[in-house]
């Protein structure tokens, strides 16, 4: 896909993000940028892991900004172990294939 | 396993399990009650799905605790005491939760070395999910489901694996033997829902799914047959009639839906969920020992289980392509989406499932049953996780590594293990739970025991009421304290009404008997039917805290009822303080007997059978029940369904924006249907229940304004459609709030909601008086129709009453109150409501009085007699009647009315006692009062049993109403107050207490620091007095609630059968009958249940004459030829039991012998 395109996409979902204030909306937008920048569960699991990990720190003071990250971060443990499994699975299928 | 590990285990079980019993004594309380008092009785109440409590009741989950409980009550039989096997108990469960969680830990993970497993054995036990919700919480059957899933896991997982049938052996094995931990059906999704999870990971080619999957299919099958006895009573118990009556009374989606909603709110908040905490237990309940708890929430303390858990899912993220970490990351991260319910994000999917499929909504509370799963995956990895992450210091500094490792176990052993090591586990926020020298110790005195004996001797299958009598719960000033489940069912071998549960028939009948009991000298003709000759009064509880009566004022009404040869009771003997009393054996009946007078009642109240006048022998009933009745009913009783106050004008127009919003567009608007839909689209983002019905009723009081509009219009076309839309909604909106009064209704409450469902709908009836006098909308009377429709749905409601109110002159609207009740059987119904404390004398209720019923107007002469107030016969067909009459209060129930308060450097206080009171009746209290300066009044009601809580060292009564009559910023003139008081029916005095305080504006000065006012010294300065009168001070009792119709056929004189019976068992009676002349009833005084069947001869008795009577038992009507009758009363479900038990233990016969086998083999 044209580069260009793809930055077009993703700036639209971030709009559309801060237009509907809805975690459904942070889920397609994780979902398009994986799919659109082929982003590995690596980093995905990363961003998951700093997420909960400032999410952490805000919530020590009780911050209620610390629950949305939270809950943002949440959001990307689960499409990172999703996109983990379609990994393993992409893995296994060729190593059946070698066989 | 290495032997040294083994000993860690065995002495930590050993040393927390000392810790835990270092007083000696059983513990006990909560939810769990004391079950280790008497074990045996427990193991005898769990042999039949029929329990030999309450009034019987059918408990099929009961048996499924058959095996475990064996083994202990086998034990307490050969001399070990209660507290013993309470100790071996929770040493077991300590033993096997750190054993099989390593053996677990290592099965899944393998090629670490042993001390990673050891330390997420130790994390599995002491991580803050086990110590609330399973340790704290104390339910037998939770903390054994969370000790032996590891086993199961781990036998599953070794058979998948291996293939070897050896595990899948064991795996049945011990599902039968400790089947007990699955009494929760949450508990079997949990298991089986993991068991598949691990099982497609197991999958390591595609070429294997197949294989698995039937591995994992034929273990459900086999562990379904080896537990078939009590699978297969649940299953029953699913299709029962006796569960479609639970399901039709008590279980609502509605209530369920809000209820997992503010659960989720509460408990899913992920800060709380990542870390396995219970939100409320760690973050807001005050009062425990130490505070225990609220180390856990310390914001270093914090730091450091947060660096933990980040630690532990970064090492995971490192090793996220090994199968073991997937499988224990997946647990954690589904755990934690499925424990917070409907949370955010994506709460909606749960809603979804738990909408849709009523049968998953035992997740209501999806932390506390799906939270184990979150800790079982975090545990997996904690321990390996450990051991990399010291490996990783091992390279740069012994003295680092060394100390990364001692902080590590220091963490789980010490940190979160304390609550164990300390024995605070086993302590609560409430006394006697919060008193170190108490917490969980229950010391149950000998007098129970003696009483119990006495009892058993006296009557061995004689039923008793215990007052005073509440819910639930109950608090005991034993020697230990006790707070939890009542106790009557294991302190005493024979069944009694001791507490109000939600068993169907029972509920009814136990939350009526204590206020029937006060009320009518006459209690002993309901004692009889009840089969209850004796009443225990219990003294030793603290009634505040139990929501009960004071002991002293049933003591009083005991003493009464002893000196009054009417009610026919006496004393029979005292046992410490408890003393039971006994009514006359000329009065009561027998468990079985036979009856041909009946008394047909609308529904199954006990005070029905009283009002009817019913006598020995006198068998109550309602419909559904079988035709031929009809012929042997000498009576039939109703009470009204509903009661409506109208007063000054009806109805009235409330026209607020919350009834009726602002309206843009007709009907006749090009884009309506986009109107519609918009509406639609709205109200399908919104995920709260309540707030979509309120959205409901918005757009229905919208509805109506459309047609008004258009009708101003005069658009004829819009309007109609309008009112079409009207009543289609109509529909809808009341089933939802027929839905939400079944499951949220204030007890005082007719329907859910009640003064705004008033205001609104009878803003709608007016708005329908306005269309229906508009010539051009009502023509062929369309309005007209369409309001009576209306007027039927919502009366039906309980919303407003059916007939609109006749005035006259002689008849003006004032207090007048409408009775709604329902015909069945039409005929010359006598009318009349019961005589009370204040009815009919301290209301304006003269000698003959103006009627009316339904739409018409009556003059009738009133009668007082025998205790109560008729208004005389009147002619009434089958269906929906109204009877309203006009009933002013005369009295006020306070002596003064008016008076000063004037708080000058103290609290100024007034106590006004109430003259007369009765907990069931309502009260009206008004008065004005007018702020001359400072501060406004504060409005309090005090009643006796108000509960007293400890605040800061101080005993503080939390008063049953109180509202703080604040001074407002605009309006400073002599100003009304009202308010209807529902008092607490426990109560048993009243007080109405005005406060004031003196006026100081410190905080406002010093807003920036508030706390500094604290100190008198500081904020005395700024103090000046208030001054507030009050005038008009008045109290009246409210019109009586509850109007009786009776109406009495001449009865023709059949001969009775003789009766004799013998109890074989309790689910199985032999009864026989002789000189059968008529036909008859067979009464049996057991709880109703389907369950119970009646034969003759090996011949069942058709279904359809198996009916419920007295409110609560079963009858048979028995019409045949014979003189003579043999019958069996058995309850089936108890013979269902024996068969499928031999099913199951013949299955497990044959596992294990070759299990058993099977590993004598390998070791040979």
């Amino acid at each position: 896909m044209n580069i260009k395109l793809k930055y077009f996409i993703f700036f639209l979902c971030v709009l559309l993000i801060m237009l509907v204030s809805s975690y459904w909306t942070w889920l397609l937008l994780i979902v398009l940028t994986v799919a659109l920048f082929r982003i590995p569960s690596a980093i995905i699991f990363t961003f998951a892991l700093i997420a909960t990990a400032i999410g952490a720190v805000l919530s020590i003071p009780s911050l209620n900004i610390a629950g949305h990250i939270l809950r943002v971060g949440l959001i990307l443990w689960i499409v990172g172990y999703v996109l983990n499994l379609i990994e393993l699975l992409k893995v296994k299928s060729k190593n059946a294939k070698k066989v | 396993m290495k032997k040294k590990h083994l000993l860690i285990f065995f002495a930590s079980s050993a040393l927390i399990t000392a810790v835990l019993f270092k007083g000696g004594n059983i513990l006990g309380g909560g939810e769990s009650g004391a079950p280790f008092y008497d074990i045996s009785r427990m193991y005898e109440d769990s042999k039949s799905p029929w329990l030999d409590g309450f009034l019987g009741v059918y408990i099929p989950q009961a048996v499924a605790n058959i095996p475990f409980l064996w083994i202990f009550s086998s034990l307490a039989g050969s001399g070990v005491s209660g507290v013993l096997l309470q100790a071996m108990f929770t040493f077991g469960s300590i033993f096997i939760s750190l054993v099989s969680f390593y053996l677990f830990a290592k099965e899944v993970f393998g090629g670490y070395r042993d001390r990673a497993y050891l330390l997420s054995s130790f994390f599995y036990l002491f991580n803050f999910y086990s110590v609330m919700d399973i340790w704290n919480r104390f339910l037998l059957n939770f903390i054994l489901f969370y000790s032996v899933l590891p086993l199961f896991l781990w036998l599953f997982l070794r058979f998948l694996r291996r293939e070897r049938f050896i595990y899948l052996g064991l795996f049945l094995m011990s599902s039968f033997i400790l089947s007990y931990a699955f009494s929760s059906p949450a508990h079997i999704v949990v298991l089986w829902a993991i068991l598949l999870f691990i099982t497609i990971l197991e999958v390591r080619a595609f070429g294997q799914l197949l294989r698995k999957l039937l591995m994992f299919i034929s273990s459900v099958v086999s562990w379904f047959v080896v537990n078939y006895w009590w699978v297969s009573q649940q299953l029953k118990f699913g299709v029962s009639e006796s569960f479609g009556i639970i399901v039709a009374e008590r279980f609502s989606g509605t209530g369920n839906s809000i209820g997992l909603a503010s659960l989720s709110d509460a408990l899913g908040k992920l800060e709380n969920l990542y870390l396995l905490k219970h939100g409320i237990f760690y973050n807001e309940t005050p009062s425990f020992v130490n505070n225990w708890p609220a180390l856990y929430k310390h914001p270093i303390l914090l730091l450091l289980e947060w660096v933990v858990l980040l630690m532990v899912l970064y090492w995971a993220i490192k090793r996220r392509k090994k199968i073991p970490v997937v499988l224990s990351l997946g647990l954690f991260l589904g755990g934690i989406f499925l424990a917070k319910g409907v949370a955010s994000p994506f709460g909606e999917i749960f809603n979804f499932f738990f909408s849709k499929f009523t049968f998953i909504q035992f997740f209501r509370n999806p932390f506390e049953k799906l939270g184990i799963v979150a800790a079982i995956g975090i545990s997996l990895m904690l321990g390996p996780a450990f051991l990399d992450t010291e490996n990783i210091f091992r390279t740069q500094s012994r003295f680092l590594k060394r100390f990364v490792s001692i902080f590590l176990i220091a963490y789980v052993i010490f940190f979160l293990g304390y609550p164990f090591w300390s024995g605070l586990v086993f302590t609560g926020s409430r006394y006697p739970f919060n008193d170190p020298s108490q917490g969980y110790q229950v010391v149950v005195p000998d007098y129970y025991s003696k009483a119990d004996e006495w009892l058993e001797a006296e009557a061995k299958d004689g039923r008793f009421i215990t007052f005073p009598l509440g819910g639930e719960g109950i608090e005991y000033r034993w020697p230990k304290g006790y707070l939890g489940v009542e106790e009557s069912q294991i302190l005493f071998n024979n069944q009694s009404i001791s507490n109000i549960i939600t068993f169907p028939f029972y509920e009814q009948v136990s939350s009526s008997v204590q206020r029937l009991f006060s009320q009518h000298v006459d209690f002993f003709r309901v004692a009889s039917l009840l089969n209850t000759q004796y009443i225990l009064l219990r003294p030793d509880i603290d009634f505040r805290n139990s929501g009960m009566k004071d002991p002293a004022y049933m003591q009083k009404i005991l003493s009464d009822r002893v000196d009054n040869v009417d009610s026919r009771l006496s004393f029979a003997h005292e046992f410490g303080p408890l003393k039971f009393y006994k009514y006359s054996d000329d009065v009561m009946l027998p468990k079985v007997y036979a009856s041909n007078n009946l008394i047909s009642a609308a529904n199954s109240d006990l005070e029905l059978y009283l009002m009817a006048g019913g006598e020995n022998r006198d068998v109550m009933y309602q419909e559904p029940a079988p035709d031929q009745l009809e012929e042997y009913t000498e009576m039939y009783v109703l009470k009204n369904n509903s009661t409506f106050r109208l007063g000054g004008t009806y109805p009235t127009l409330t026209n607020a924006p919350h009834i009726f919003p602002y309206v843009s567009h007709t009907p006749s608007y090009r884009f309506y249907s986009l109107v519609l839909l918009k509406e639609r689209l709205q109200r399908a983002f919104d995920q709260n229940v309540e707030s979509r019905l309120n959205w409901d009723i918005l757009i229905l009081g919208k509805r109506l304004k459309e047609a008004e509009n258009a009708a101003m219009q005069g658009d004829v076309n819009a309007a109609r459609i309008a009112l079409d839309l009207y009543e289609d909604q109509l529909l809808e909106v009341l089933a939802g709030i027929h839905s939400f009064s079944l499951s949220i209704k204030a007890p005082h409450e007719q329907v859910w909601n009640e003064g705004t469902m008033v205001v609104t709908f009878n803003s709608h009836l007016f708005i329908l008086n306005e269309l229906e006098d508009n010539d051009k909308i009502n023509v062929n009377g369309y309005v007209t129709n369409l309001k009576a429709r209306f007027l039927k749905k919502v009366s039906e409601e309980k919303i407003i009453p059916r007939y609109e109110p006749v005035v006259t002159d002689n008849f003006p609207l004032k207090d007048r109150i409408v009775y709604n009740f329902t015909v069945s059987s039409p005929g010359e119904y006598e009318l009349f409501i019961p005589a009370s404390i204040f009815f009919p004398k301290d209301f304006a209720l003269d000698g003959q009085t103006w009627i009316q019923i339904d739409d018409t107007l009556e003059y009738r002469q009133i009668r007082v007699q025998d205790n109560k107030i008729s208004f005389g016969n009147f002619r009434l067909d089958e269906g929906v009647h109204e009877i309203s009459l006009n009933l002013s209060p005369l009295v006020n129930l306070v002596d003064s009315t008016g008076f000063e308060l004037n708080a000058n450097g103290q609290d100024a206080t007034i106590i006004l006692r109430v003259n007369k009171y009765s907990p069931y009746s309502q009260y009206l209290i008004s008065f004005d009062y007018l702020i001359n300066y400072g501060e406004g009044p504060r409005f309090l009601v005090s009643l006796n049993n108000d509960n007293i809580v400890e605040e800061d060292g101080n005993s503080v009564q939390q008063y049953h109403f109180s509202e703080n009559l604040a001074p407002e910023d605009y309006f400073f003139g002599n100003k009304n107050y009202s308010i209807v008081i529902h008092p607490d029916l426990s109560s048993d005095e009243m007080e109405l207490i005005l406060k004031l305080s003196p006026w100081n504006n410190c905080r406002k000065i010093f807003f920036r620091q508030p706390s500094k006012c604290d100190n008198p010294v500081v904020s005395k300065p700024f103090e000046r007095p208030s001054r507030v009168e009050i005038t008009n001070f008045k109290l009246t009792p409210e019109y009586p609630k509850g109007l009786f119709a009776l109406m009495t056929k001449e009865g023709v004189d059949r001969v009775l059968p003789e009766v004799n019976f013998e109890k074989i068992s309790p689910t199985y009676y032999k009864v026989n009958v002789n000189e059968i002349y008529d036909p008859f009833i067979l009464v049996f005084s057991e709880l109703f249940d389907r369950g119970w069947k009646a034969y003759i001869g090996g011949r069942t008795i058709a279904e359809k004459n198996h009916f419920l009577v007295n409110s609560y038992a079963n009858g048979w009507f028995i019409d045949g030829p014979e003189v003579a009758l043999d019958i069996e009363l058995r309850f089936e479900p108890h013979f269902a039991l024996d068969k499928a038990f031999l099913v199951s233990l013949v299955t497990f016969g044959i596992v294990a012998t070759v299990t058993v086998a099977l590993l004598f083999r390998k070791k040979l």
